[in-house]
């Protein structure tokens, strides 16, 4: 656990600076003054996080990237889905049949 | 023969659950996870940054925003937890957001948004509307953090004693 930033501009405030007044004020001063300090636990819920906001932004229109050309990066993506999909679909049928022929001891 | 014709119609289910799950439209794949008042909004920003000037200056950046049927722009925030629910820090974040999307734009915005919860393995888990707090409450709490940051007022410690717990300063802050 490393400190990430201090900022020392209390003018201006972003939204999630703001909103940690809603989890606790001693926290808000605390990283005033130390800077941030993330456990591993809340630096992976972070990556995370931003993971899970790149796919919502690509879906903002149902996956469909207007400003990227649409083709190629498009296709890829689709092909990648498919394969991701039916092999998941596999592997689930694979290990339902085993655990079948185990239940009626085949 | 009992046994293989339920198999077969378990794998058939899950095969056409599964193709309707790909070749649904873009949009409505789009839309799925909406609120019904959302389904056939039009998104206005995506991913954006704004920043409201006066009295306070805040940025924020929306997730997206959409224009109800009212044609007022209705914000939605995505959260990934393990709780399908809303903490009172995400309302403070979205009241911020819509200040400072109001501030730069001038539009007329819902007092209103909604919060998508998904599971972090990326299950969604439900939306919830919240009521967003009046701008001269935001302004309150920011003019509070700024006091709190200059040693003016004495900061309070969390409400819910599970914060302290995940806090990467809990040793620092030497609570009782």
């Amino acid at each position: 656990m490393a400190p990430v930033k201090h900022r020392c501009r209390s003018a201006s405030v972003n939204a999630s600076e703001l909103a940690q007044m809603g989890v606790c004020e001693r926290l808000v001063v605390f990283e005033h003054h130390c800077g941030k300090l993330r456990t591993a636990e809340q630096q992976i819920a972070i990556e995370r996080g931003r993971g899970a906001h790149r796919r919502f932004y690509w879906e903002r229109n149902g996956g469909s990237d207007r400003g990227k050309c649409g083709s190629a990066g498009h296709f890829g993506h689709q092909v990648r889905r498919i394969w991701t999909n039916w092999y998941c679909l596999l592997l689930r049928v694979t290990r339902w049949l085993h655990a079948a022929e185990n239940r009626n001891g085949l | 023969m009992g046994f293989e014709t339920a198999a077969l119609a378990r794998i058939v289910g899950f095969v056409a659950a599964l193709w309707r799950k790909m070749w649904s439209s873009p949009l409505a794949k789009a839309t799925e996870s909406l609120p019904q008042e959302l389904g056939g909004a039009r998104l206005i920003y995506a991913e954006r940054l704004f920043r409201s000037q006066s009295p306070v200056v805040i940025t924020a950046r929306v997730d997206r925003v959409y224009r109800n049927a009212k044609g007022k722009l209705v914000l939605v925030e995505l959260k990934t937890r393990e709780a399908n629910r809303t903490y009172w820090s995400d309302v403070i974040e979205l009241s911020a957001q819509r200040f400072a999307l109001s501030g730069q734009t001038g539009e007329a915005m819902a007092d209103y948004a909604y919060i998508l919860t998904e599971r972090p393995d990326g299950c969604p888990t439900g939306s919830h509307r919240v009521r967003l707090m009046a701008p001269a409450d935001l302004i309150a709490l920011a003019m509070r953090r700024q006091k709190l940051l200059a040693g003016k007022h004495e900061p309070e410690r969390a409400d819910f004693r599970g914060v302290c717990r995940k806090c990467a300063f809990v040793q620092l802050c030497n609570l009782p």
